[in-house]
């Protein structure tokens, strides 16, 4: 019997070390198809056949609502009959996410790259200038390490099936911490004055990582403020980088000489006395959430959206007094839906709140500020105020709204989304 | 699945209905317990086989309680081949059946979410999946049947864990939720002892 045990034991060890704990482990990923920059400097052109699916941040120009369709490019769209506006052409600018225009002159972000091209004919644009790596917090694409030399222009869906040896887990519950969405979708900038008589910059919405102001283009990302002299259009030139002490920034707003920077836990603002070295004069810091902010007049207006994967449950309207601009105070908070970006014309005060719509508000008294009517029916995002015309971004598509009595805003037309 | 598990049932049922007495019985019962060795790990079950005996053969079904790595209960028709009819009885067996994975808590991926503004914790789900055994043993026997066996053999249980994963789709920007699956195949050589009591 001792002999048959010690046998099998010796047995057992040696054939325990041929017989392996196997795995097949099935998941979905998404993997970039890339192309040099030769190639995607020489795709930037028209084309009319792309259609409106994810869009981004939004740029107004004249007549002309330019649209990023995001990390692809820039739609061009034609409004000038707000009824029946017209796709004049995409431009395809792959890892785009912002976007500014001045004078004939459209900047675009291409991953690290900035690009600034030429619309003096929408129908036929033109590469002018092309200047890598400046935005080096964009290398970083959906878990990627971008190729320095190469750029993502599609992503492809991968089910995949991998085989491999079994690992053991050892002791204890294994926690996958899926950290979901962080989208980068829908944020853009504000109309902007100008030191250039001729040229003049465009408007943007609330979300905007770009802004222009004088004859500068001011970028931010979560973590810095970049500066480029844009007196020549075709060409900005980069000044100065300034770091932010944290790295939640999400929006830029130019008023008055300054930059209003929204943050997931606060509002900054930077002045502009130096064109190039943006100073720090204050900041209303708040709970974490989703943050654009507008100014106008003595009153900056914050939206707060919790919920998100900004953070924060609180969904609100803050007016916060500017008036001492080294000394903002709070003075009172508006309950809201889910409101994400805003816009101002006058005393109205225009703001996307979910599911809820957008909302028309009476804003001449901002410590009072009153609900005139509300556009019901979609889901906006972001909006551009344009005197009597509304340009809002929606999750089903781009509404060109009358709100000249805002108490009933009219739908003039919409261009909808293909899924 | 359902077929094969009946049927084991059956013969548990037979065996235990038909075995108590002092002659040799046509019918077995034989509470066993074994040691698993893996790559990873070296483990235990604990179980049962029993059925009926038919010349130098055995024809019946097991159930046990296998703790390696991801607990589960293998259900399982197995066959032996007795050689000789002395005291020791050499023989081989084969046998192949389900695998119910009964994963402990700690044994399990927990999925966390805080998409939509809640935070929750959501176990993986098990499929189970096919139990294969065979190898070479020893009975020791009694007149009567009664006696100790000692075998040395391969085990291999597989079982497929599933949940469900937010996946970030940069083409669209939006989050879509996707499945995720890992199949276990754990082969051990087992060590099994095993008591006839009737």
């Amino acid at each position: 019997m001792r002999h048959i045990l010690v046998s099998l034991l010796a047995l057992t060890t040696l054939l325990s070390s041929c017989i392996k704990d196997k795995m097949e482990e099935k998941y979905t990923f998404f993997r970039p198809v890339y192309h040099t920059r030769a190639e995607v400097k020489a795709a930037i052109k028209n084309d009319n056949n792309e259609e409106i699916r994810i869009p981004g941040k939004i740029f107004v120009k004249g007549n002309y609502l330019f649209l990023n369709e995001y990390n692809k490019g820039v739609h061009v769209i034609d409004f000038s009959n707000p009824a029946a506006p017209v796709k004049k052409g995409f431009i395809h600018i792959p890892g785009n996410v912002d976007i500014a225009v001045r004078g004939n002159y459209l900047y675009a972000d291409c991953y690290s790259d900035l690009m600034s091209i030429d619309i003096s004919d929408p129908a036929n644009v033109t590469l002018a200038y092309y200047q890598e790596g400046v935005f080096p917090h964009r290398i970083y694409e959906a878990g990627y390490m971008v190729d320095t030399s190469l750029v993502i222009t599609e992503w492809v869906r991968v089910d995949t099936t991998i085989r491999s040896d079994y690992q053991s887990q050892g002791g204890g519950a294994k926690v996958f911490f899926d950290m979901g969405v962080l989208s980068a979708q829908a944020f853009s900038s504000y109309a902007s004055p100008n030191s250039n008589p001729g040229v003049t910059n465009g408007i943007g919405g609330s979300l905007a990582r770009f802004a222009l102001y004088n004859d500068r283009l001011y970028t931010v990302s979560h973590s810095d403020l970049k500066v480029f002299n844009t007196a020549q259009p075709a060409t900005p030139t980069y000044m100065a980088t300034r770091n932010f002490p944290r790295g939640d920034i999400e929006t830029v707003f130019p008023y008055q000489d300054k930059l209003f920077i929204g943050s997931q836990t606060g509002m900054y603002v930077y002045g502009l006395s130096d064109p190039n070295a943006p100073n720090f004069l204050s900041q209303v810091s708040h709970i974490r959430s989703c943050d654009p902010v507008i100014a106008d007049g003595n009153y900056a207006y914050v939206t707060l959206r919790g919920g998100s994967f900004c953070g924060g449950f609180s969904n609100q309207l803050d007016v916060v007094d500017i008036t001492n601009i080294t000394s903002p105070v709070l003075m009172k908070t508006y309950l809201l839906s889910s409101p994400s970006g805003l816009s101002k014309d006058g005393n109205i005060l225009m703001v996307c709140d979910g599911s809820e719509g957008l909302k028309f508000m009476d804003a001449s008294n901002p410590l009072q500020i009153t609900n005139l009517g509300t556009l019901t029916g979609l889901l906006p995002l972001d909006v551009i105020a344009l005197q009597g015309l509304a340009l809002v971004v929606a999750e089903d598509g781009v509404y060109f709204v009358n709100y000249n009595n805002p108490s009933s805003p009219v739908v003039q037309s919409k261009l909808t989304i293909q899924n | 699945m359902k077929k094969s598990s009946g049927l084991v049932l059956v013969l548990i049922l037979l065996a235990t209905g038909a075995g108590f007495g002092q002659k040799r019985s046509a019918f077995y019962l034989q509470p066993q317990i074994t040691l698993l060795n893996g790559t990873q790990s070296v483990d235990g079950a604990l179980g049962f086989s029993s059925g009926v005996e038919w010349g130098p053969w055995q024809f019946g079904g097991s159930a046990e309680i296998d703790f390696y790595e991801k607990r589960s209960v293998p259900f399982y028709a197995e066959a032996k081949r007795f050689f000789g009819n002395q005291k020791k009885r050499p023989f081989v067996y084969a046998g192949a059946g389900a695998n119910f994975a009964w994963p402990t808590e700690f044994q399990r991926f927990y999925y966390y979410d805080w998409i939509g503004g809640g935070q929750f914790y959501t176990p993986s789900t098990f499929e189970h999946g096919r139990y294969l055994q065979g190898g070479i043993g020893v009975q020791l026997q009694s007149k009567t049947g009664k006696g100790f066996s000692i075998s040395l053999g391969y085990s291999s249980k597989t079982m497929t864990e599933k949940w469900v994963e937010t996946t970030w789709d940069p083409s669209t920007t939006t989050t879509i939720k996707t499945n995720r699956s890992i199949k276990y195949e754990f082969n051990r050589v087992d060590i099994k002892l095993g008591f006839r009591v009737f």
